[in-house]
């Protein structure tokens, strides 16, 4: 009957309605939600047996901008890795220092060059002479505080890495799961709009950490892989191999595969960052990760290595100490002994002070004015070893064994050039990060204005759907008191 | 469905990004106003460092050498103080040891001998002159004293006179013992060290020698004729009686002839003071020239500064003004 069928008309608006004000409610209670999609629901008609049958919300779709996400996504790693790269090098530059830090490690070798020179024209003091014995170790204390800073950074970069190789498989396994399930919810015409955010909100960290490329199927599932081509997920997933080292000493590395250090596989596919292999990952904080341990570290360790064995180097020049034999160690010692150049990685984490003029060793300080090896005080006022030492270290000598560095230089002037390296690395990846994290944001905004919420623009569907529920309603009202006076006929 | 307005998320993003970087620039602009110091150096000078850095040195470098400057400079003023009072200590032992022995009895020539013999005392404890803890006529021994008791010289002396046959000889050989090595001066008399104080570096690669021994071949003379004539005019010394006389005359010839070597040795150092007051002057010069060449690097004009903080202090409260209004226009608001 024509007013039974308008009655069921009615009611299926009704139940249209309002299953569309649950997705406009929804879009505005998630307007803030960072990654939350707009959804917009599709009315089709109904038709039975040929005939119109009312309405019906036929599926739940989430809003994509597959370009302007890609291009996000891609920053989002981008971005990432030199987040980690900046990290680092910032670490680094504070600690090696800037003209305003007084505990910089030229403002160390400023200390001592002046201690020197103090001693050299008053060589009687014994404050003197303990001034500079404190002004030497300040040095060796500075060199032991870098190196291990630099293990510390290498040592954390190790566990980062690690930590985020079980996020990326755990994420990987949550996404392939939720593949599924989409899956089964679009073969079934159900509502997989939540299930999606979901899986998009993974896939966003995913790129955050290994750049990756997607492609959504025909099914609602989503097809993940690295640039390279390697399948990180469909229905199921890849799994990222990589072996933690506990700790992480100077001499470790990766060098390709054939170093005690760890790659990175997936599925037992060679693609450790930096590694050379063929599908070796590029971009994404893994990469960044990979940098700091594998480069960034390791240079900074063979600068301070280098600056050591140099610095060292000068005070076991023949000739300079008198009452020392040819090949004794100088002021400065690799743990007690004299410098060997063939072996300097690690030197500056095991630079020491000679024992013979370091208090904490019972060491003389007067052995600054009257040489190393010196069994009794010399004259009060002979300044030759005090002015021997100064010599050498202002002497300009070559600086090309210390990677970065170039030309003639004194022991101040190699730390200020090393100095100058470390601030203009940290400046050069500071802009670099500071202009990634402009893109970065300027794509995320226009991604969400374009699949983001607009309350305004909801608030005016939801007057609309507001209206057509009442006028269904009124409908069923209309219909049910026609068919209340078909029975008073009878 | 028209598309119109923007989403809530996108906005807040934007002005939350123009706000945390008005408000970094505002702190920076704060502590450059208040210490006239860029706030990173490294990033106001795009990480060419080297340069402020080589400078800062070359401006600590300069105090380490004022400071030289002052102790040299307090040094030679005490050392010519002492080389002053020994030249007056001549000066009036020859006028009076002169009239004594021209005119005067044995009660005058007694007298001037204990004039000598103070004034032995008194050059005696000008060579062993301290500043801090360097004797400074000590040599390299700075901790020692640089010449014995006056009671040593001459026992020493007396041992040496009394052995020759007449007063010449007696002159002759006292004299070999306070000329060469090994002798009585360099075995008991002098106690300071072979080598030479350190000289003051009063720049780079610049350094003044200012050092003097007491056993500089003037002021060895100088304490031998001293010491002859504090034991040729004491009746008591021990001295032998017929030797006296010749070796007064002996000795006040020899003093006589000192008199220009000491003043040799003053000028020497009055050459080094006129160097280290030069030293001074340039250093203070270059004192100014790096300061100025420091600050163009390292500083931040206070005033501009100020006027940026101002100027962002603006921007910030339009920031929050226009947020405060634009969060109130939406469909919502207008709503029953």
């Amino acid at each position: 009957m024509s007013i039974s069928n308008a009655l069921n008309n009615a009611v299926s608006g009704l139940t249209a309605n309002g299953k569309l004000a649950d997705i406009t409610s929804n879009n505005i209670a998630n307007a803030l939600t960072p990654g939350y999609a707009r959804k917009v629901g599709s009315a089709q008609a109904s038709i039975l047996d040929g005939a119109g049958a009312g309405v019906r919300v036929a599926a739940v779709d989430r809003l994509y901008s597959d370009d302007l996400t890609r291009t996000r996504r891609t920053a989002d790693g981008e971005l990432a890795s030199e987040v980690a790269r900046s990290q680092a090098l910032t670490a680094l530059a504070d600690l090696v220092g800037d003209p305003n830090d007084a505990g910089s490690l030229f403002a160390k070798y400023q200390a001592f060059e002046s201690s020197l020179r103090s001693l050299a024209d008053t060589p009687e003091s014994g404050a003197l002479q303990l001034n500079a014995v404190l002004a030497a170790g300040d040095i060796v204390g500075k060199f032991n505080a870098l190196a291990d800073r630099t293990r510390d950074i290498r040592q954390s970069a190790e566990g980062e890495i690690a930590q985020l190789v079980g996020t990326m498989n755990s994420n990987l396994e949550e996404i392939a799961r939720l593949n599924r399930q989409i899956q089964v919810f679009k073969s079934g015409s159900r509502d997989a709009s939540a299930l999606e955010d979901r899986r998009e909100s993974l896939v966003d960290e995913v790129a955050s950490i290994l750049p990756v490329k997607t492609q959504r199927m025909s099914d609602g599932t989503v097809t993940m892989m690295t640039r390279e081509g390697i399948v990180l997920a469909t229905t199921q997933t890849a799994k990222l191999e990589f072996s933690a080292r506990p700790i992480v000493t100077p001499d470790m590395e990766y060098a390709g595969g054939s170093g005690i250090l760890s790659g990175l596989t997936i599925d037992g596919v060679n693609v450790t960052p930096g590694g050379g292999g063929p599908q070796a990952i590029a971009g994404g904080a893994l990469a960044g990760l990979f940098d700091v341990r594998d480069r960034i570290a390791p240079e900074f360790q063979a600068q301070i290595d280098a600056m050591a064995a140099d610095l060292a180097g000068r005070f076991e020049t023949a000739g300079l100490d008198p009452t020392t034999a040819p090949g004794s160690a100088g002021l400065f010692t690799d743990t007690g002994s004299p410098i060997n150049s063939a072996d300097i990685l690690g030197l500056s984490s095991r630079i020491a002070l000679n024992a013979a003029i370091d208090p904490a060793a019972n060491g003389d300080p007067a052995r600054m004015r009257d040489g190393l090896g010196a069994a009794a005080p010399g004259p009060s006022s002979n300044a030759a070893f005090p002015a021997a030492m100064l010599d050498a270290l202002t002497e300009s000598r070559t600086a090309g064994a210390i990677p970065g560095l170039s030309g003639l230089r004194s022991g101040a002037e190699i730390a200020a050039a090393f100095s100058e390296l470390r601030s203009s690395a940290r400046i050069t990846s500071e802009n670099a990060r500071a202009a990634l994290t402009s893109t970065r944001e300027t794509l995320a905004n226009a991604e969400s204005e374009t699949i983001g919420v607009d309350t305004d623009q909801e608030l005016q569907q939801l007057l609309l759907i507001e209206q057509a529920y009442a006028a269904n309603a009124q409908v069923v009202r209309t219909a049910a008191a026609m068919l209340d006076e078909l029975r008073n006929l009878v | 469905m028209p598309e119109f307005g923007f989403p809530p998320q996108a906005a807040s993003a934007r002005i939350n990004s123009v706000v945390g970087d008005l408000r970094k620039r505002s702190e920076t602009a704060q502590v450059e106003t208040v210490t006239g110091r860029h706030e990173d150096p490294a990033a106001a000078l795009d990480g060419q460092v080297g340069e402020l850095f080589l400078i800062q040195k070359a401006l600590s470098d300069n105090g380490d050498y004022r400071r030289a400057i002052g102790l040299a400079e307090g040094r030679t003023t005490t050392m010519q103080t002492a080389l002053e009072g020994i030249q007056i200590q001549i000066d009036l032992l020859l006028r009076d040891v002169t009239n004594a022995l021209e005119f005067g009895n044995a009660s005058v020539r007694e007298t001037v001998g204990a004039e000598a013999r103070t004034a032995l005392g008194a050059i005696t404890s000008a060579l062993n002159m301290r500043f801090g803890d360097r004797g400074l006529f000590s040599g390299d021994a700075g901790d020692n004293a640089a010449i014995a008791q006056p009671d040593t010289i001459l026992a020493g002396s007396l041992v040496a006179l009394n052995g020759a046959p007449d007063a010449t000889t007696a002159y002759g050989d006292l004299s070999s013992e306070f000329t060469f090595p090994g002798g009585l001066f360099e075995t008991q008399i002098y106690l300071g060290g072979s080598g030479s104080a350190p000289a003051a570096q009063t720049a780079a690669g610049e350094r003044i020698d200012y050092g003097q021994r007491a056993d500089d071949p003037a002021l060895r003379n100088v304490i031998r004729d001293i010491a002859i004539l504090s034991l040729a005019l004491d009746p008591a010394s021990g001295l032998d009686d017929a030797m006296r006389g010749g070796l007064a005359e002996q000795a006040l010839g020899g003093l006589r002839n000192s008199v220009p070597d000491v003043v040799a040795l003053r000028s020497k150092l009055g050459v080094a003071e006129a160097r280290i007051a030069d030293a001074r002057a340039r250093n203070l010069a270059a004192e100014a020239a790096l300061t100025i060449s420091y600050n163009d690097l390292a500083g931040s004009d206070q005033f501009e500064a100020a006027e940026e903080l101002k100027a962002l202090e603006v921007q910030l409260q339009t920031a929050y003004a226009t947020t405060a209004r634009l969060s109130n226009l939406n469909l919502a608001s207008y709503l029953g």
